[in-house]
């Protein structure tokens, strides 16, 4: 099984959000600036009443929690690593899980999520075991469904599967228990490709196809699951969608690897023609 | 009276209030003074305390939609009041907007809207006049003027937010309902998707984003650009836990907006007045919030009639893939929805139209048996016979079909399926069975539509059955009671082979030649000839019969009818020796037919035929033509088939040339030629020759297909190594794309064969992706899966095997892959199942060979496996005295015999056994006899 890039996907819904704030378990919200730790204290850069700021620490056993707006390097990672530049993702995302870290005893921070980015930036940079040592670490601390979903699958991307028919089982289960679309999407063509080893190409298409009908925008592994549509239209013989499928991905994604995999096919047919 | 208004008012009960106000103007003794125009002027300062009477009065009709009242109040009130009220200045402008709303309401949206327009000025009115200022013109026909109000306001700077949001649903019901803009309501549903946060009332957002959708896919107009734009409308609708989550998303906006306060409120307390008003303000909002969260909580599943929709617009865009895949998306994510019917008839129909029969049957099954008093369920019903039919399962298609009779008493198709039956019956030639469901359908519909189909066929099924004299009397019933329906012609042609099978080979011509005359070129014209031919050659006519069976040959329509005429017409002529007409006949029909599959059997004739003539040059050269046309296109399978019998021609017919004396007086030039070695004819050289075409080296398939030449000829000329030197050398050579089915098949068996499994497995798996319909693809699942087998991936093996069989893929290596898989399901501890393939190997006729010998042992080890020693035992002395050709497999049975002999506790025997295997000498160099000796050995040491 060919290993692949993963995406932690932020639901847009949550872009608006709020200035940071704590939660203090007396019940108390403080709005803040931004957030730095020293040692058992968490400091926030608050505002006064006359717009001027100041520091407060906070004891972190009295912290109930933080709610804190994603980290700008989650789109930014997610983006670079749409692109295939795994190793700039992986300098962009490294200081947020860094940070993310010194607050991760405390709820409401983005450790695990910044992490599941890095470990998938390692991995498609070949760095298996780094990856997997953050998967382990990610399970060990996380209990947030989503997160430990994009760990099952990163860990079922790089179990190597004697059987195709276990590693489609294996992506069964991710997807009937997950409802992130990009954990989906990765599962689906992950499927998508098992079908395609085993030529059940039926089978392949529908998986990659439901990444395009379902998954459609922002997504960067569209361009993989058109590919795989594409690929696997051709296997089935139907070269008028594979050309179009093929078109569609160079017109869509016209700087991916896959479209230029897609310019070589067309051509192959042409010559053939 | 005053306090009486006031109460009135204040409880709800504006009719009284308004009539004690009444009573309080009239008893004021208050005459208004009229001016010119029917103007009134305005009060004198004795009469202002009046001032909130009529505001009052004015306010009474209004709350009680009192318009005409309101309107005349509220004028009054302007002419009497121009200034308003001095202790109530907010007054004049209340009574503006109340007498602008309700000339909105009353109808005259004209008179409304300067009222609202002198209003929009002022800060605390701005926002609520725009919407009522902009719905006034929309009803006085101004709709451009609405919107283009509405669109101005949008691009004013610092918007608040939930203003903008309250503009959008207004001017989105305006693009749609009221001006037909569909795209710019497409732009607006996209900007509201993009601030989703502040959209007030997602449930609506998502109503506006389905009804957007389903108004660009009306049943007629169909364009790809709407279909596209309706599935981009329907992707924005936000799912119940989306919805959820952006409502409670609010309600923590709000609830951290009020701690921000609460902590400045903290911080200065002093100074904290509005925070605390506005936190006031927070909290009623929080609730009205809550309120809204609890009804989402109790909202039905959003996504399955939207994925209906989805699947909708994908089937229009003739998309059925997709379709199918939002089908199955619905059935998996919620299998109990009231959905989940359609959706899994709608997946039955995009498979069947997919042509996915496998899928659509699996799905028939399934919706019977959830749904088996469905809506769709006569249609399902139908469909599963319908489809088994299509693929020639007619046995399960009748058992579906009578599953529909017996269990669907109101399915509208039900004539159709008797008759069906029949047809299927007659098809399977279970003639009385057909004749039997034919009479069924007579009795059950004596009036029937099909009737005539049900008497025509019902003289078929006796006419095929042998029941000629019957047969005759119900195609003559048919053509007296039918003289114009649609199978006269049929039947007359039938008539004359009822004479024809009663040897009235005259009589049948005559028949035949009236039934030219009168049917012309109808249906079945070719049969007609090809019967004439069958009467001629039964008189011994030869030449009549060979030109009746071309004229056949020519009008055929159909390759059964057409091989028949044409092999007929041959035979005769072999018959004659016409080698010739042979030649003649055949290459008409190739000239005339190039791609047809009956080409290469019509080579074959026409070699053998020149051969008989003394032609063989020109037998090589017709074929070589032949073969030159296609030796490039690696699709053209029947290529292959030439070049084999091209390659047995110079096998066969190969015959050095003797050198040419050398003249008495050679020139200078001629004497080094003279040095040379004598020239020998080379049939590989000939060969290359004689198929190669131009520019080569740009022609992949086609050297490759001249190696294939020159491996075939290695072949028929029994040197094997050099066969499979050529093979592998083409593995090397040349890349699978190249290659054609059979040659993929060659040279992954060379390849599989000299333990070069990896190699192999490319040139097998390119064949199974790229030729999964040719007759060949068999060669690739018998090599996987032998490939498998030896690196005991018996899973893997088994997958292989069970396809090509299930699947109906095994031709030519039917046997490989049927001994394959027995030993497979052996191997993976399956012997009841491995048995009766095995014995279906062993009993095979056609496969009589080393398969035999090793099925008949592999019984033995299926024996074994069970226990059953003495039955094992029978097997293999049968392979060690029947096939003693096998040396191999005779090898293993010994050994395996003397094993059972010790099971059974009978040593001597066993002794026997082994040391009879040791004499063979035969037998010396297999490791099983260096077993046997261990075991003697242990043997006579206890």
């Amino acid at each position: 099984m060919k290993l692949t890039t993963f995406f932690f996907f932020i639901l847009a819904s949550v872009s608006g959000l709020p200035a940071q704030t704590i939660l203090l378990k007396s019940g108390q919200t403080i709005p803040a600036e931004g957030f730095t730790r020293n040692a058992d204290m968490l400091m926030a850069t608050v505002k006064s009443s006359t717009e001027g700021t100041g520091q407060i620490g906070f004891h972190v056993a009295d912290v109930a929690s933080v709610n804190l707006p994603p980290p700008d390097a989650l789109a930014t990672a997610n983006d670079l690593i749409a692109k295939g530049e795994y190793a700039q993702a992986l300098a962009e995302i490294q200081p947020a899980v860094d940070f993310q870290k010194t607050i991760r005893d405390i709820p409401g921070n983005w450790w695990a999520q910044t992490a599941v980015v890095e470990s998938s930036a390692l991995l498609s940079l070949n760095r298996e075991a780094e990856a997997m040592a953050l998967v382990t670490e990610i399970e060990g601390y996380s209990k947030d469904p989503e997160v430990l979903s994009a760990t099952k699958l990163l860990r079922t991307l790089t179990e190597k599967f004697a059987d195709p028919q276990q590693a489609i089982a294996a992506y069964d289960a991710l997807i009937s228990q997950s409802s992130d679309p990009q954990t989906l999407s990765r599962a689906w063509i992950a499927e998508g490709d098992a079908h395609f080893t085993e030529h059940e190409f039926d089978e392949a298409l529908m998986a990659y196809l439901t990444v395009t009908v379902f998954y459609p925008e922002h997504n960067p592994l569209l361009p993989k699951a058109l590919w795989g549509a594409g690929q696997s239209y051709a296997k089935l013989k139907d070269d008028a969608n594979a050309a179009k499928t093929y078109q569609n991905l160079i017109s869509s994604y016209p700087g991916s690897p896959e479209a230029s995999l897609a310019k070589a096919e067309l051509l192959k047919k042409d010559k053939k023609t | 009276m005053w306090t009486e208004a006031q109460n009135a008012f204040n409880t709800g009960d504006y009719a009284r209030a308004a009539t004690v106000l009444q009573s309080i103007i009239k008893s004021s003794a208050f005459s208004p003074e009229s001016i010119n125009g029917g103007q009134i002027a305005a009060a004198a300062p004795n009469q202002e305390w009046l001032e909130p009477v009529f505001f009052m009065l004015g306010a009474s009709y209004f709350n009680a939609k009192d318009w005409p009242n309101a309107i005349s109040t509220f004028n009054t009130y302007r002419q009497l009041f121009p200034n308003g009220s001095a202790k109530a200045p907010q007054h004049l402008a209340q009574v503006l907007f109340s007498l602008a709303q309700a000339n909105l309401q009353g109808g005259n949206a004209n008179a409304s809207i300067p009222l609202f327009n002198s209003l929009l000025a002022l800060p605390g009115y701005h926002d609520k006049v725009l919407l009522l200022l902009a719905d006034a013109n929309k009803r006085a026909g101004k709709m451009d003027d609405a919107i283009a109000l509405l669109e101005k306001e949008k691009a004013s700077p610092n918007i608040n937010p939930d203003f903008l949001e309250n503009i959008n649903a207004q001017l989105f019901s305006f693009y749609l309902d009221d001006s037909g803009n569909e795209q710019k309501a497409i732009a607006l549903l996209h900007q509201m998707d993009a601030d989703i946060a502040h959209v007030k009332d997602v449930t609506q957002f998502n109503a506006q984003a389905i009804r957007l959708g389903d108004r660009l896919l009306p049943s007629n107009n169909i364009t790809a650009a709407n279909i596209a734009a309706a599935l981009d409308c329907y992707r924005r609708v936000r799912n119940n836990e989306q919805i959820l989550a952006l409502q409670k998303q609010q309600i923590e906006n709000l609830q951290q907006q009020k701690a921000a306060n609460l902590a400045r409120i903290q911080a200065d307390p002093l100074n904290s007045g509005q925070l605390q008003l506005d936190n006031k303000d927070i909290d009623d909002q929080i609730g009205k919030y809550q309120q809204i969260l609890a009804q989402y909580q109790t909202l039905p599943p959003i996504l399955p009639p939207l994925f209906m929709r989805i699947a909708r617009a994908y089937t229009l865009n003739k998309s059925l893939w997709e379709s199918a895949v939002v089908y199955r998306e619905i059935l998996r994510r919620y299998p109990k929805c009231k959905e989940a019917e359609d959706a899994l008839y709608g997946s039955i129909v995009a498979f069947e139209r997919l042509k996915q029969t496998d899928r659509a049957q699996a799905l028939c099954q399934s919706y019977l048996t959830q749904y088996p008093q469905g809506k769709y369920a006569d249609s399902v019903g139908f469909l599963r016979g319908a489809l088994a039919y299509d693929t020639e399962d007619f046995d399960k298609a009748i058992s579906y079909f009578e599953d529909c009779l017996q269990n669907q008493p109101q399915n509208p198709r039900r004539q159709q399926i008797e008759v069906i039956i029949g047809d299927i019956k007659l098809r399977q030639r279970k003639f009385n069975e057909a004749i039997a469901s034919y009479a069924r359908y007579q009795r059950d519909y004596p009036r029937g539509d099909l009737s005539e189909q049900t008497e025509y066929r019902t003289a078929l099924a006796l006419l095929f059955g042998g029941q000629t004299e019957d047969a005759e009397t119900a195609l003559r019933a048919y053509l007296q009671k039918y003289s114009d329906g649609n199978y006269v012609a049929d039947a007359a042609y039938r008539l004359a082979v009822v004479k024809f099978a009663d040897k009235q080979y005259g009589q049948a011509i005559a028949d035949c030649q009236a039934w030219l005359k009168k049917y012309g070129d109808a249906d079945p014209q070719a049969e007609v000839f090809s019967l004439m031919g069958d009467c001629y050659a039964s008189m011994n006519n030869n030449d009549e019969a060979v030109q009746a069976y071309i004229r056949s040959s020519k009008a055929a329509q159909s390759a059964d009818v057409l091989n028949y005429s044409i092999f007929a017409a041959a035979k005769l002529l072999q018959k004659q020796a016409k080698w010739a007409d042979i030649v003649q006949m055949f290459q008409d029909f190739i000239a005339s037919h190039p791609g047809h599959p009956t080409v290469v059997p019509a080579i074959s004739w026409i070699g053998r035929a020149d051969i008989k003539l003394g032609k063989v040059d020109e037998a090589k050269q017709f074929m070589a033509d032949t073969a030159r046309q296609y030796l490039n296109d690696p699709t053209r399978e029947a290529v292959d088939e030439i070049i084999t019998q091209l390659a047995q021609l110079y096998a066969h017919r190969y015959f050095p040339v003797p050198a040419a004396a050398p003249p008495a007086s050679s020139a200078p030039a001629a004497t080094a030629a003279s040095n040379a070695p004598p020239a020998v004819s080379d049939p590989a050289q000939e060969l290359e020759a004689i198929l190669t075409i131009p520019d080569m080296a740009s022609k992949p398939t086609a050297r490759a297909r001249i190696l294939f030449a020159k491996a075939e000829l290695a072949r028929w000329q029994h040197k094997l190594d050099a066969q499979q030197q050529i093979l592998q050398d083409m593995a090397k050579e040349f890349k699978p794309e190249d290659l054609s089915p059979f040659l993929l098949g060659q040279v992954g068996d060379c390849l599989a064969q000299s333990g070069q499994p990896d190699q192999a497995k490319v040139f097998y798996n390119y064949l199974m992706d790229q030729y999964d319909k040719s007759i060949l693809v068999d060669y690739a699942y018998n090599g996987l899966g032998q490939i498998a087998y030896n690196q005991k991936d018996y899973t893997e093996a088994e997958r292989y095997f069970s396809k090509a069989l299930d699947k109906g893929l095994a031709a030519s290596k039917l046997k490989d892959i049927t001994l394959g898989q027995a030993e497979t399901l052996l191997a993976l501890n399956r012997p009841e199942e491995a048995k009766p393939l095995f014995e279906q190997v062993a009993s095979t006729r056609a496969w009589r060979g080393e398969a035999t010998a090793l099925s008949v042992f592999y019984l033995g080890e299926v024996q074994m496996a069970l226990g059953k020693y003495a039955e094992a035992n029978a097997y293999y002395q049968r392979v060690f005295v029947a096939y003693q050709k096998y040396p191999e497999v005779q090898a293993r049975a010994y050994l395996k015999s003397g094993e059972a002999f010790e099971k059974l506790g009978l040593i001597p025997q066993a002794v026997n056994t082994y040391s009879e295997m040791l004499r063979n000498p035969d037998l010396s160099s297999f490791p099983e006899t260096s077993d046997a000796k261990e075991r003697l050995g242990h043997l006579a040491q206890k």
